[in-house]
């Protein structure tokens, strides 16, 4: 049996200065910790007082310093166990403790470990040289990537070096906008007009902009010639150029504030990063530019221009759209209970007052009505399964009785017309889906006046309203209905109960002489 | 007002989806343990971002020295912490986020056993934005220095409490609960100057006692949808209550009303008053006076 010890500390350290030099290294300190565990690998992550992160994750049969493989093991292995068994009880230590506790680890009796595996874990464990030699090379080509990147980025820069680019993702700090602006100030003054501008990484909006209450703009914001204010949320940063900001209490900015030639005017608000303005620039956007990931927020020139007689279009097939829906289910309802809407309709027919007032008193009610089911289901946790249910179901049933209602009031309508035809000696076949057609053809047409009008300031909101209110008295004398015939159950206020004398028959009086029955399908021959 | 927060109504519509589609079981689950700590590098104030739907959460001081320690427990198949700390704004963020942002549906969550512990530092300031879910919480904010606290809850079972007394006199504190049994315990212990409960549906019980270090006067709110609501007050606290409520009703012993307030015994010659200002619509409001 052999007993390794293993000193993370110094392969920390050795890793570490990898980067910044050991004798850097060694004055580094351990500020912050987090160890993941979980059945299938643990993760040590280490902050270094200079912010540098170094990570130690063991899975797969795999050490990773920093993602870089720094040697292998055998899956299930003593070291395996030692190490997660280890991660696994220093949640509760301090980042002192968590280290003086590695630098005290011992893993025990590597023989079960295969001999190749063994090898390297016990060369990577007993001789540091190993560790830090793949910790090396691995920092190494980190390294060699981090300058290669360097250089791209190098040359970008010097591609833009005669350009003024606005990154909305680093408008103050090294390599921001705000700096590149002083350095062309240095050499060039406040005369900055000649140079393009480019908007990166961001939104882009042309002209003056409200952000109102409770609006959230994901991401970053330019506003290009225009003033914006702020009454929402940014989530970025937010830059505007040649225009003032303004931000108002409520506002949110998740990021920096920044006006390029313009003011920010703070009356509230917060911001989470920094605010700066840089005034007396003379800078004219020649060729502002999106990212091609940007998408430009639409502005008052893309709003669609809609003509009088595209709206007149638009209003009919919205009237003939809601005329299929209504008489489909119309003809659903006459299918599967036409006794139900029979009831319903003729109570609309023959107590009219009764049922608008009884619909009438019972909109104002629904909302006390329902919040007290809500909240009084509610109040215990077993109930809140019926309250969410109650929630969502009571207002489709409303919904639903006012279509039922203003489609029984429809029904109504249809049977009076074609009573009064048949009264009038027309030949006329009555059936229930003739009067629904023709009662919705009667209520609907109210609105075409204001579907052909609509678009005349003025009237065409007067003849709008007239349609509504006409279509609320009918919807809410056909729920009054469904309330006082109790959903069609009861017959009480339908003509049934009244005296033969006062049928409908005897309102509009018959010529009998002109009369011929109707037939229903083909005459026999 | 009872649904004021869509913060709240998420996770509450969360768990009652949760309760109604749930339909097998997850029989298997990937626990996977995330602890951190922190040392504190001379940060003058600290905030305290959490975000946790399900599961178990508890928060009170640290003893050993670090800025902040926690230790998250979650199911790894199902969600993604996002632990971080900014150095520059002094703010720990916590949360559980799906994988790729995917919802986790409702059977998923069944027999979920989650949880998150979080110590504070006493010695430094902090300030505490809270939101949960459907989570039973143990929160004990006593001993520490804290600047202000907003706590909101879904469906949950809250215990708050002040153990000890706060170190620094706190601006504000600030709890919203949704439909849950919520209870704070020795708020006399908060050095608040400025107390806020809300409450859509449940059990509240909100206990004034404590040292009351902070003198003079200390102004409370409380706005309660349905439920009941008991309050309990020091006897040597002096206490006044304006009551605004539609059906519910108040239990009035120990008190003198005086245009329209409520006012106890010994309001003017206590050396710490508090002024409540209560909202209730539907439900009982009972008082407890405490004995010294």
């Amino acid at each position: 049996m052999r007993v390794a010890r293993w000193t993370p500390v110094l392969a920390l350290a050795a890793a570490a200065g990898l980067i910044a030099g050991p004798v850097v290294a060694q004055q580094k300190a351990v500020v912050a910790h987090s160890v993941s565990v979980s059945a299938d690998g643990s993760t040590l992550e280490l902050e270094l007082t200079d912010g540098q992160h170094i990570t130690f994750e063991v899975a797969d049969g795999t050490l990773r310093i920093n993602g870089q493989p720094a040697g292998s093991f055998k899956v299930g292995s003593e070291f395996e166990s030692s190490w997660s068994n280890l991660l696994s009880h220093s949640g509760s230590l301090s980042s002192a403790e968590l280290m003086e506790a590695l630098e005290s680890w011992q893993v025990e009796d590597f023989e079960e470990l295969g001999h190749e595996l063994a090898t390297v874990i016990t060369a990577s464990l007993s001789n540091l040289d190993v560790v830090i030699a793949s910790a090396v090379g691995a920092a190494q080509a980190a390294v060699a990537e981090v300058e290669a990147a360097d250089v791209a980025v190098a040359i970008e820069e010097a591609r833009r070096a005669q350009e003024l680019v606005i990154d909305l993702n680093r408008l103050t700090g090294d390599r921001s906008v705000l700096q590149r602006i002083e350095e062309l100030r240095d050499s060039r003054g406040n005369d900055l007009g000649s140079l393009g501008i480019q908007v990166e990484n961001g939104r882009v909006h042309m002209g003056d902009l409200a952000i109102r209450r409770g609006q959230v703009y994901k991401g970053n914001l330019a506003v290009v010639s225009g003033d914006v204010s702020v009454y929402g949320t940014v989530d970025g940063n937010l830059a505007a150029l040649n225009g003032d900001i303004v931000l108002h209490r409520g506002a949110r900015v998740e990021g920096d504030v920044v006006s390029l030639n313009g003011q920010v005017t703070r009356a509230g608000g917060h911001v989470a990063g920094t605010v700066r303005s840089v005034s007396s620039l003379n800078v004219t956007p020649r060729r502002a530019r999106a990212a091609p990931a940007a998408r430009p927020m639409p502005t008052r020139l893309q709003v669609k221009q809609v003509s009088g007689f595209d709206a007149i279009g638009q209003g009919i097939a919205t009237l003939l759209g809601f005329f299929v829906a209504l008489a489909c289910i119309g003809f659903g309802m006459n299918f599967f209970m036409p006794r139900q809407l029979e009831v319903v309709s003729e109570t609309v027919s023959d107590s009219f007052g009764k049922s608008f007032m009884a619909g009438l008193f019972a909109q104002p009610l629904l909302l006390p009505l329902w919040a007290m089911l809500v909240a009084g289901l509610a109040i215990t946790i077993v109930g809140i399964p019926a309250a969410v249910l109650v929630a969502l179901a009571l207002p489709l049933a409303v919904v639903g009785a006012a279509v039922t209602g203003y489609l029984a009031a429809a029904k109504s309508v249809g049977n009076s017309y074609l009573t009064r035809r048949m009264a009038q000696g027309h030949v006329v076949v009555a059936t229930p889906y003739r009067s629904m057609v023709y009662g919705l053809v009667g209520l609907l047409a109210v609105w075409a006046p204001a579907v052909a009008l609509g678009w005349i300031p003025l009237i065409g909101q007067l003849l709008l309203t007239l349609a509504f209110a006409a279509t609320w008295v009918m919807a809410t004398a056909g729920v009054g209905a469904a309330i006082l015939s109790r959903a069609g159950l009861r017959a009480t206020f339908t003509g049934s109960r009244k005296q033969p004398a006062l049928t409908d028959e005897h309102y509009w009086p018959m010529d009998a002489s002109n009369f011929t029955p109707a037939r229903r399908g083909r005459p026999k021959k | 007002m009872i649904f004021r927060s869509r913060r709240i109504a998420f996770p509450l519509g969360l768990v009652l989806v949760t309760m109604v589609t749930q339909t097998e079981a997850q029989t298997e689950r990937n626990y996977r343990t995330l602890s951190t700590s922190r040392q504190i590098l001379g940060e003058e104030d600290v905030t305290i971002l959490v975000r946790f739907a399900l599961g178990h959460i508890t928060l009170g001081r640290d003893q050993g020295g670090a800025l902040y320690r926690s230790q998250l427990v979650y199911d790894e198949d199902l969600f993604e912490p996002v632990q971080h700390y900014d150095r520059e704004r002094r703010t720990l963020e916590i949360k559980l986020d799906g994988h790729d942002g995917r919802d986790v549906k409702g059977r998923e969550l069944k027999d979920l056993d989650q949880r998150l512990d979080i110590a504070l530092s006493p010695s430094v300031p902090a300030r505490i934005d809270m939101e949960f879910g459907v989570v039973s919480a143990d929160l004990d904010l006593g001993g520490l220095s804290l600047i202000e606290a907003d706590i909101k809850t879904g469906a949950s079972e809250t215990v708050l409490r002040f153990s000890r007394p706060t170190i620094a006199p706190c601006e504000r504190l600030h709890v919203l609960v949704g439909a849950a049994e919520f209870e704070a315990e020795h708020l006399g212990n908060a050095n608040c100057q400025v107390m806020e409960f809300e409450g859509a549906a449940g059990t509240f019980t909100l206990d004034f006692t404590g040292e009351w270090q902070h003198r003079g006067e200390t102004a409370a709110k409380v706005k309660l949808g349905v439920g009941a609501l008991t309050l309990r007050f020091p006897a040597h606290l002096g206490v006044a209550v304006s009551l605004n409520r539609f059906l519910a009703t108040f239990e009035r012993s120990g008190f003198i009303k005086r245009d329209d307030v409520f006012y106890s015994s010994n309001y003017d010659s206590a050396a710490a008053r508090l002024h409540l200002d209560i909202d209730a619509a539907f439900g009982d409001i009972n008082v407890v006076w405490v004995p010294r």
